[in-house]
């Protein structure tokens, strides 16, 4: 049922601040859905223009069938959890969690019943259910947050940087659990975070944001492998970016110079540049790249050496100087591995090649 | 003066001196501010409750129950109101409900008489126990509002945003969420409300006309000789006083509002009633505050003619004795109420808690007993009649400098102190380069307070002055002897000063936060 569709939804702070500039976005029934963006680039924003605490200022935002655009926050029907989950201090556990159900006038059974069952299914100690949100550990209180936007019992649920608050190791345990209860129950959720593993291992689809604007929408991997433009490139993950100049396009080939060299690729991705150019960005991701003494078979490859290695556990990620910028290369760590100061060869397969639209000015002030 | 401020800062660095310095400030308090205050509880006597002294307490209990119940009834709506307003609308509100506090009691008790009593008025209420009350609630209603509206603004919004988004309408939200959430002022604005009730006197006795109060009481057989009856009188209300104190605390700490029972249905409806709900309170406001306490401006304008000059010189005389009296006393407390302040404030060798306590004690005495109390204090040691009104200032003023200033320390980010200590600043260095700096406005506020609490105190000055007056007295005195003309004047130049004060405060804070 619950849809989510914005048209147009541009929102501007007193002070002329524009938060969100005409947003249009479809989240689908059950998909889970996460913002991802740096901070200030309007998610938050987004987040809560959908809950109805920023009306819009265009636009109109649509929950299912219904135009809730100017409808006060109470009747917009969505269990929203708060950024440092505001729990109310005055109440416990357990009326925390059944405050919507007693605003909503259901039974006390009734209420009684949804409460136990939501904080059962955040994996809340039923003998704690009478203490203070004080009381409680940051993850603790995570769960009650999380049981009192469920018991809403509304099927979006919105999540403000739900886990941000917690250690990284408590923080990533539970992300997969709270995937599973939106799973398990079939809601349909949005959830806001600025930190891309987090948004990876979580969601459906992506929505990368940047300045109040929507940068890309996909699949992890789609976001991950083919970025729509450098932005997204740049934010998610972490990637080697090469200028190159545009010598000759063909319908079957590009041909390209960068790091000093001639390279005709004809695998490569270079749908998202446009006719005429004649600069491009080449995107490596570390992994894709391969590291080897001997030089290769194939015509892909620059020489370079190894600046530096650093151990990562599973990986080992090597920085090698090479032209004006270093290229990151991340291989599996196991066997002996390159040295610092090692003459290496870096080679690439042509399909793992993205070509981007080349900025104007410098591309480190892309990221930011 | 740069060397004098070297070697001030090289003595910082020596260990004994901050202990000497606390325990200057502790003794300073005992000595000089706490014992003097209660003294007569420890003069073992046995309470005498005659017919005069029971009808007394009734009227004052009265009173100051009706006073607070009106406060807390109107001010927590007002409070609301308040907070909520924006923009220009929000300075004029506060400014208004700011006015009574800087109007000293006398010439609020003065107005409130001439609106309500005199023939320049309405002439609808007789002097006496509901004169007392409409009193009594003007000058008790700003603290409730003022308490509640900042702890409204330390409210974070979250709360009733995320209650909203759980369903709640705009009205279910502020009972169920944002109320419960400063029920702890509440409590204690009402309580500050209840024992200033209590223990006013100068304003009362304008418009008491038969009736009398218990602090007038302790006057009366004060000044008649009666010594065990006042004492009687004043042992009951430092207890009484006393006894709210700790119990409003306790009050504060547990009592919660329930969320069941609610009916968010009914509360829908009445959010449509918003209007008549905001009207109410401002009528409220403007009938029983606002224009009583500023009827006098209406009276003095009608004046013919100014005072005569033997009248103005006695206004001026008296002028010069309160600022005299004020200056010393707040210029001492700054000094002993900021080391104090920090004592609390750092909770020193574990006493903070209960020097804290013990200083709320001395906010809450009515100052009538303590006034009695405090000349027994002093008796033995034949002082000036100046020297003890002084005293007796320097005692009650003293908790309305420390206050604030231990809010505020206790309030400050210790890392901060501590990042300048280990950049090799002495104790004296980090005190006056990032401590002082930092709590500027609060000790300014502390300041002002007890200057303007000094000004404008009648009870305590008239328990132990015989023939000196200081400008609140006089104009009492002028009241009591219908030269209401005079009083006007008094009056407005009492007020004139205050305000311009308040002004003083409001840019020096201003700026001090702007600084910091």
């Amino acid at each position: 049922m619950p849809e989510v569709r914005l048209k147009g939804v541009s929102k501007t702070f007193s002070g002329n601040i524009v938060a969100l500039k005409g947003m249009d976005l479809v989240v689908k029934d059950r998909d889970y859905v996460v913002l991802l963006g740096p901070s200030g680039c309007g998610k938050t924003t987004l987040l809560k223009t959908i809950a109805g605490i920023y009306p819009p200022t265009s636009g109109s935002v649509h929950i299912g069938a219904r135009n809730v655009t100017s409808l006060p926050i109470e009747e917009h029907n969505v269990g929203m959890m708060f950024q440092n989950y505001a729990l109310f201090p005055h109440l416990s556990t357990e009326k925390n969690v059944s405050y919507g159900p007693v605003i909503r006038e259901l039974s006390a059974e009734k209420t009684k019943e949804i409460a136990m069952r939501m904080l059962e299914l955040v994996k809340f100690p039923s003998d704690r259910a009478s203490a203070f949100p004080s009381e409680l550990s940051g993850g603790m209180q995570q769960r009650v947050a999380l049981a009192r936007a469920l018991a809403s019992q509304s099927s979006l649920l919105l999540l403000d940087e739900p886990l941000c608050a917690l250690d990284a190791k408590i923080g990533e345990e539970l992300r997969l659990e709270l995937r599973n209860i939106v799973k398990t129950l079939g809601l349909t959720a949005i959830h806001v975070t600025h930190n891309q593993e987090e948004a990876m291992s979580m969601a459906d689809t992506i929505v990368v944001m940047n300045k109040g604007q929507i940068m890309q929408v996909g699949t992890p991997e789609e976001v991950y492998f083919k970025p729509a433009n450098l932005f997204v490139a740049y934010f998610v993950g972490e990637a080697n970016f090469f200028e190159c100049k545009i010598k000759r396009r063909t319908a079957k080939a590009l041909e390209v110079n960068f790091l000093g060299k001639d390279f005709r690729l004809s695998k490569a991705d270079a749908s998202r540049i446009p006719d005429g150019a004649d600069k491009a960005i080449a995107v490596f991701r570390p992994e894709k790249l391969v590291l080897s003494k001997r030089q290769p078979y194939h015509a892909n490859f620059v020489k370079a050496k190894i600046g530096s290695r650093r151990f990562l556990g599973e990986k080992i990620r090597y920085e090698l100087s090479c032209g004006s910028r270093p290229i990151i290369v991340r291989r599996l760590g196991f066997g002996r591995g390159f040295k610092t100061g090692d003459a290496v060869f870096v080679s690439f397969d042509e399909s793992d090649a993205l070509l981007l639209n080349c900025p104007d000015g410098p591309i480190e002030k892309v990221g930011g | 003066m740069n060397r004098f401020i070297r070697a001030v800062s090289q003595l910082s660095k020596k260990k004994w001196v901050s202990p000497a310095l606390y325990a200057a400030a502790v003794l300073f308090f005992l000595f000089f501010v706490f014992f003097p205050a209660v003294f007569v509880i420890s003069m073992g006597l046995r309470v005498d409750l005659n017919p005069e002294v029971v009808a007394a307490l009734e009227t004052s209990f009265g009173v100051s129950l009706i006073a607070t119940a009106l406060s807390l009834l109107f001010g927590v709506p007002m409070a609301w109101l308040v907070f909520r307003s924006t923009g220009w609308k929000k300075e004029i509100l506060n400014t208004l409900v700011d006015m009574p506090l800087i109007l000293p009691t006398a010439a609020l008790g003065f107005s409130v008489y001439l609106f309500w009593g005199s023939q320049y008025g309405l002439a609808l209420i007789e002097k006496g126990f509901w004169m007392i009350a409409l009193l009594h609630t003007a000058f008790v209603f700003p603290y409730v509002v003022r308490t509640v509206a900042a702890a409204f603004e330390e409210l974070d919004p979250v709360y009733e945003t995320a209650s909203r988004s759980l369903g709640a309408n705009t009205l279910t939200a502020f009972r169920t969420i944002s109320l419960p959430l400063v029920k702890s002022s509440a409590i204690i604005g009402g309580m500050l409300a209840f024992t200033h009730s209590l223990s006013e006197t100068g304003a009362t006795m304008m418009v008491a006309g038969l009736a009398s109060t218990a602090p007038m009481q302790v006057l009366a057989y004060k000044n008649a000789g009666n010594i065990p009856a006042a004492a009687s009188i004043s042992f009951i209300l430092i207890v009484f006083a006393v006894t709210f104190l700790f119990l409003a605390k306790h009050l504060a700490r547990k009592a919660s509002i329930s969320i069941d029972g609610i009916s968010p249905r009914l509360e829908k409806r009445l959010v449509k009633f918003s209007f008549f709900k905001n009207g109410t309170v401002l009528a409220f406001f403007f009938i029983l505050i606002i224009i009583p306490a500023f009827f006098l401006f209406i009276f003095l304008f009608q004046l013919k003619a100014l005072p005569q000059a033997d009248q103005m010189a006695l206004i001026f005389s008296s002028l010069e004795t309160s600022f005299l009296i004020a200056c010393a006393v707040t210029a001492v407390n700054l000094f002993f109420g900021f080391l104090l302040a920090m004592f609390i404030g750092r909770n020193k060798w574990g006493l903070g808690k209960l020097f804290e306590s013990a200083n709320e004690v001395v906010l809450v005495v009515p100052t009538s007993a303590l006034g009695f109390s405090l000349a027994f204090y002093w008796s033995g040691l034949q002082f000036p009649e100046l020297l003890v009104i002084a005293l007796a200032h320097l005692s009650f003023t003293f908790p309305f400098v420390v206050t604030p200033i231990a809010a505020a320390i206790s309030a400050l980010d210790k890392n901060l102190e501590q990042a300048a200590s280990t950049l090799g600043a002495t104790p004296f260095k980090v005190l006056s380069s990032v401590t002082l700096p930092l709590i500027l406005p609060s000790v300014l506020a502390g300041v002002v307070m007890g200057f303007m609490r000094s000004i404008s105190e009648t009870g305590a000055t008239l328990a132990v002055a015989k023939s000196v007056s200081t400008i609140p007295v006089l104009i009492v005195n002028m009241v009591k002897a219908n030269q209401l003309a005079d009083a006007a004047v008094a009056c407005a130049i009492l007020f004139a000063i205050s305000f311009v004060l308040l002004l003083v405060m409001r840019r020096g804070v201003r700026r001090a936060r702007s600084a910091a």
